[in-house]
């Protein structure tokens, strides 16, 4: 196996208030760790947070989190559009549970969350980010 | 190995000048510092014996590489108390906080 071998596993939802919206989804089960996470570049409003992001009941960011701190635009290189300063979560297959709130919302849009998993997390980092 | 896990100082979004103050005990390294975006970030170490940045102002663009909108300072930390103050700017909305990025 290739040692930065990674895979980028997409969450959509479709945004359609400005209430608090859940969604869960199981994460890839052939990679170990969750290693970095990305917000495309929506109609999402500077106010946006994510109110939880949890694997197994661990936090992977601190809670209401602003979203202004992870969104990247199409003008950011594609490997550098994901957030990686936080421990890598060990997740093997795992659910992945976020809760999201734009308070500013005004037209229905789809968020797309990119979570990078890799079962190297360490040389991942290393490769892709740190240098 | 090391674990690194982001604190979180929430402060009070109302207000326009606020000082913070945090207790880094169980931590040995402050990595990196970023706060909400759009204020003025003054942080002190050493118990307040140590002036590290006075109003330096805080901003994000989507354009920038998300792992690099942090203000990286990597010292060691010796029990100490971090604090700090923030101020607004007029462009800043939502909530205000200042994270801190530390390793045990």
């Amino acid at each position: 196996m290739n040692k930065t071998e990674f895979i980028v596993q997409t969450l959509d939802q479709t945004i359609t208030s400005d209430k608090m919206h859940e969604f869960k989804e199981h994460l890839d089960s052939d990679y170990s760790h969750l290693v970095g996470i990305a917000i495309s570049d929506t109609y999402c409003s500077p106010k946006a947070i994510l109110n939880l992001v949890k694997v197994k009941g661990i936090d992977m960011l601190p809670d209401n989190f602003e979203v202004a701190h992870i969104i990247a635009s199409t003008n950011v290189e594609p490997n550098n559009r994901f957030y990686t300063l936080f421990e890598p979560v060990s997740t093997n297959g795992d659910e992945i549970t976020i809760k999201f709130t734009d308070e500013e919302y005004h037209k229905d849009y789809n968020l797309q969350i990119h979570l990078l998993l890799s079962n190297q997390p360490e040389n991942v980092r290393r490769s892709l980010f740190l240098n | 190995m090391a674990k690194i896990s982001i604190q979180k100082i929430d402060l009070d979004a109302e207000k326009t000048h606020q000082a913070f103050e945090y207790n880094s005990n169980e931590f040995k390294k402050l990595i990196a510092v970023f706060c909400s975006p759009a204020v003025q970030l003054s942080l002190v170490f050493d118990n307040g014996r140590k002036v590290f940045v006075r109003g330096m102002e805080y901003q994000e663009s989507k354009d920038s590489i998300p792992n690099h909108r942090v203000f990286s300072i990597n010292k060691t930390l010796n029990k100490e108390i971090i604090s700090g103050v923030i101020n607004k700017t007029k462009r800043h909305i939502g909530q205000l906080a200042v994270y801190l990025i530390v390793e045990k």
